[in-house]
């Protein structure tokens, strides 16, 4: 088969390997129908996750058709349509049985490496470095998925692969970030980074009832996407985005703000300079300029909430601001198994179409070129739709007519 | 006075060895004095866990090797609050804390779902 491979950083190639097969007795295979790419395959592509080893298959956003099923798996059938959460949950440890699927106990292989790091290891993750378990990604034509009767998410026929692919991380990561805000009426939501996971995160804030949203980016185009969802807009080159939000706010500051950045985030203040520098020295993994701002922009008793990525030690870290201002900090990874029916609902609705996103479309082939795009932030790149292999007739077929429905549905 | 500097050469290399030889020996004789306990929780009731422990063939599965019987120290199995399940003790000596892990780690996972994780993506 055809799969993404990780090298070194800046250096992912297609290639050709040897299929994956049914290894344990839950395991399913799949065959991917569409994938993407990430933000945070970024932090793999620049190189600041560690443990990533050359040879590593990418990727954990993907579709597909179950292709093959362990003994011991019973309700996933061969043939089924599945969306597949980007961690991979065992469904019978106590995190899983508390639906804190992100904190899966048995999915991690090299448990022992995250607990080194972080004192107790997460859940394994497709395609995300051997910290959390190696497992090789779905940017590829074939994908093992262990405990597939708990990471396989039937598709309904009517949700065509468009509206389907983003259940797997950025919607729900996006929606769990505003759900975090405990978002009250009347609340105004500021949000950093307007990539996918916060074009996700504006769309949701909504959803749930914010009165107002505040997207803060720099690159115009996604600043427009945001302004399309609802939001108003900071663009932080052009004004101080603290001074910014105070005024927006009536002096206030923000109810909620929520971090979509993470460990890579932009800046010219010298908290953001040290960072960097201190970064490519590898002195410290993690770039937090984003996250102090929205510590020191967030008003009285408000809610910090972080779904971009972090990994490692920050430092000037303003805690005296969380504290003095009684602020709530809510973060982690997406628990992405609890949201993927009720937001699979919410698109068979017609309440939102996540296909919003999508700004580039290709073949497994156009992978390597698509990470140089969003390294660089060129040609408007928001997010990608990769289709592994050829689609089947019959898929065109489906896909073709549920697209002449909906546009039909939408006039 | 060469041979006089070769002798000295040997004499000191010898010696280094052998205090090496006797540090490291000391070190694997404290290791394998040492207790060290580790603990988990398993999301299942005591009988359960209890029958696993009875089994030779799945301690071993857990264990790694049969070998590692003769290492057990303890094994203090106990009610989780709160209804979490049952606390399995193990202490063990010649052991490092993370093999100990390891170890229970397996097991939990034997006991939980049946199989043991792994991201290899071919069965041999």
């Amino acid at each position: 088969m055809k799969a993404v491979v990780w090298h070194a950083p800046h250096s992912v190639r297609v290639e050709r390997i040897k299929d994956p097969e049914i290894v344990n007795p839950h395991d399913a295979v799949v065959r991917v129908t569409a994938a993407a790419i990430c933000g945070s395959d970024l932090h793999l592509y620049n190189g600041f996750m560690p443990a990533m080893k050359p040879g590593d298959i990418l990727g954990h956003e993907f579709i597909g058709i179950v292709e093959e099923i362990g003994s011991a798996v019973r309700k996933t059938r061969p043939g089924n349509r599945v969306v597949v959460p980007f961690n991979i949950a065992c469904g019978k440890c106590e995190p899983c049985l508390r639906e804190r699927w992100a904190l899966c106990d048995n999915s991690n292989p090299n448990a022992d490496m995250a607990e080194k790091l972080y004192g107790y290891s997460c859940a394994g993750l497709f395609g995300y470095s051997h910290l959390f378990g190696g497992y090789s990604g779905g940017q590829a034509e074939y994908v093992r998925v262990p405990f597939a009767d708990v990471g396989c998410f039937e598709i309904p026929d009517e949700i065509e692969d468009e509206r389907a692919l983003f259940l797997t991380d950025v919607f729900p990561t996006g929606y769990m970030a505003a759900e975090n805000c405990d978002v009250k009426a009347g609340d105004v939501i500021a949000v950093w980074g307007c990539g996918p996971v916060g074009q996700f995160a504006i769309r949701s804030a909504y959803l749930l009832g914010a009165e107002e949203v505040i997207a803060i980016d720099r690159i115009p185009e996604r600043l427009d996407m945001a302004r399309s969802g609802g939001a108003r807009t900071i663009h932080f080159d052009e004004v101080n985005a603290l001074d910014a939000l105070f005024e927006m706010t009536g002096g206030r500051g923000p109810d909620v703000c929520i971090d979509c950045v993470g460990l890579e985030a932009h800046g010219r203040a010298p908290d953001a300079v040290a960072d960097k520098i201190k970064q490519t020295m590898r002195l410290e993994l993690d770039r937090a300029h984003v996250l102090r701002l929205a510590i020191l922009a967030c008003g009285k008793g408000g809610t910090i909430s972080v779904p971009g990525v972090y990994g490692g030690f920050i430092d000037k870290m303003p805690f005296g601001a969380i504290f003095e201002k009684g602020l709530q900090l809510r973060t982690g990874q997406t628990h992405t198994h609890r949201y993927i029916r009720p937001l699979m609902e919410r698109i068979r609705r017609g309440e939102i179409d996540p296909s919003f996103i999508i700004t580039h479309r290709g073949r497994l082939d156009d992978a390597p070129a698509f990470f140089e795009l969003m390294a660089r932030h060129e040609d408007n790149f928001v997010k990608s739709f990769l289709r592994p292999l050829p689609v089947t007739h019959r898929e065109h077929v489906f896909e073709e007519r549920t697209r002449q429905e909906l546009t039909q549905a939408h006039r | 006075m060469s041979q006089r500097t070769t002798g000295f050469s040997l004499f000191a290399a010898g010696a280094a060895a052998s205090l090496t030889l006797t540090y490291v020996a000391r070190r694997a004789r404290a290791r394998m004095r040492k207790v060290i306990t580790q603990a988990v929780t398993i999301a299942l009731s005591r009988q359960p866990v209890e029958a696993f422990i009875e089994s030779r063939d799945r301690m071993v599965e857990a264990l790694g090797s049969k070998r590692r019987f003769s290492l057990i120290d303890r094994l203090v199995v106990r009610d989780a609050p709160g209804a979490r399940g049952t606390e399995v003790h193990l202490s063990m000596r010649g052991l490092g804390k993370y093999e100990i892990k390891e170890v229970l780690r397996r097991a939990k996972s034997l006991l939980e779902t049946g199989e043991v994780p792994t991201g290899r993506r071919h069965a041999s």
